[in-house]
């Protein structure tokens, strides 16, 4: 994006225009709620209430389930406001998403990257996609630092049952550091829906 | 033999994506994807029958469309931004950031 669309001209102001609609959509806040919510409830009902989807598919499928509220939230405020869900809907990207789910199923992508970069990695790119800096630099934070907790717990010593990190076990360890990036997107979405309500 | 001079940025605008209130009606419509009557008109402070005047010279050029719907006893009409319409603002753009650039480069020299 060039500074002329960012900016003003021919008597436009492109950037708060652009700024206003997207404020109006809740389109930065909405995402970021409602990947922390699905994330830190998928992370509690994993240690909490068992996993009810097989290992591989528990993250891909919380992904898909965020995924799918977002779809139905923006088209119910679509329906509300007369404001369309941006330049890519929920509903195709989760179309997109469960069809690259289902023909990587069985890849290196499953066994070999940690579970929990699927919600936040599908939430940067939905960020990048959308031209959403806010968005794309928030799940970016909560990506590394989810990244940088999950490093540390498999390189500290101990890496079994027994290991802990903060005197929780790992197993519970695990848990807070999934939950914690929930909420690390779940501050951020109030934030800036905050933001939102005074643009709109 | 003299070269052919470069073609000012300026002949490269497109009258119907240049104009002011064609050009907001795009930008809304690219960062929303579609929206409705009610919504445009007050997000650009238009009335109905300027509203409907603009959207029909860019519906007239491909780039947007407009669907009539109803919702219950409601009729609701939407207006969507189709890919030609993003090219052409994408291309407005690319002209403007030439123009101002050309302009900055006169001011310093």
């Amino acid at each position: 994006m060039n500074s002329i669309s960012e900016g003003r001209a021919a008597g436009v102001d492109f950037r708060v225009l652009r700024g206003r609609v997207r404020a109006d959509r809740r389109g930065t806040s909405t995402p970021l709620l409602v990947f922390g919510l699905v994330t830190a409830v998928f992370a509690l009902s994993d240690n909490v209430w068992g996993r009810y989807v097989p290992a591989p598919f528990y993250w891909p499928m919380a992904t898909l389930v965020a995924l799918i509220a977002l779809g139905l939230l923006s088209w119910r405020l679509a329906l509300r406001t007369g404001v369309g869900e941006g330049r890519r809907s929920y509903g195709r990207l989760a179309v997109l998403y469960l069809a690259g789910m289902l023909l990587i199923a069985s890849s290196w992508w499953f066994a070999g990257m940690r579970p929990l970069l699927w919600p936040v990695t599908a939430l940067f790119v939905i960020g990048i996609l959308q031209r959403d800096r806010a968005l794309t630099v928030w799940s970016g934070v909560a990506a590394a630092l989810s990244l940088l907790a999950w490093l540390y717990l498999l390189l500290a010593p101990g890496t079994d049952v027994t290991h802990s990190v903060i005197g929780l076990g790992y197993e519970w360890t695990e848990t807070l550091i999934f939950a914690g990036t929930g909420v690390v997107l779940i501050v951020g979405g109030a934030l800036l829906r905050r933001r939102e309500r005074l643009v709109a | 033999m003299s070269s052919k001079p470069a073609m000012h940025p300026i002949l490269s605008l497109d009258d119907v994506v240049h104009q002011k209130t064609r050009l907001a009606l795009l930008t809304v419509l690219d960062e929303a994807g579609r929206a409705d009557f009610p919504y445009l008109k007050r997000t650009l402070g238009l009335t109905d029958g300027n509203l409907g005047r603009h959207l029909d010279v860019l519906a007239e050029q491909s780039l947007i469309t407009i669907a009539k719907g109803h919702e219950g006893r409601k009729s609701r009409t939407w207006a969507a931004i189709t890919p030609d319409g993003r090219r052409a603002l994408a291309a407005e753009m690319k002209v403007l950031a030439a123009l101002v650039q050309r302009f900055q480069e006169n001011r310093s020299d």
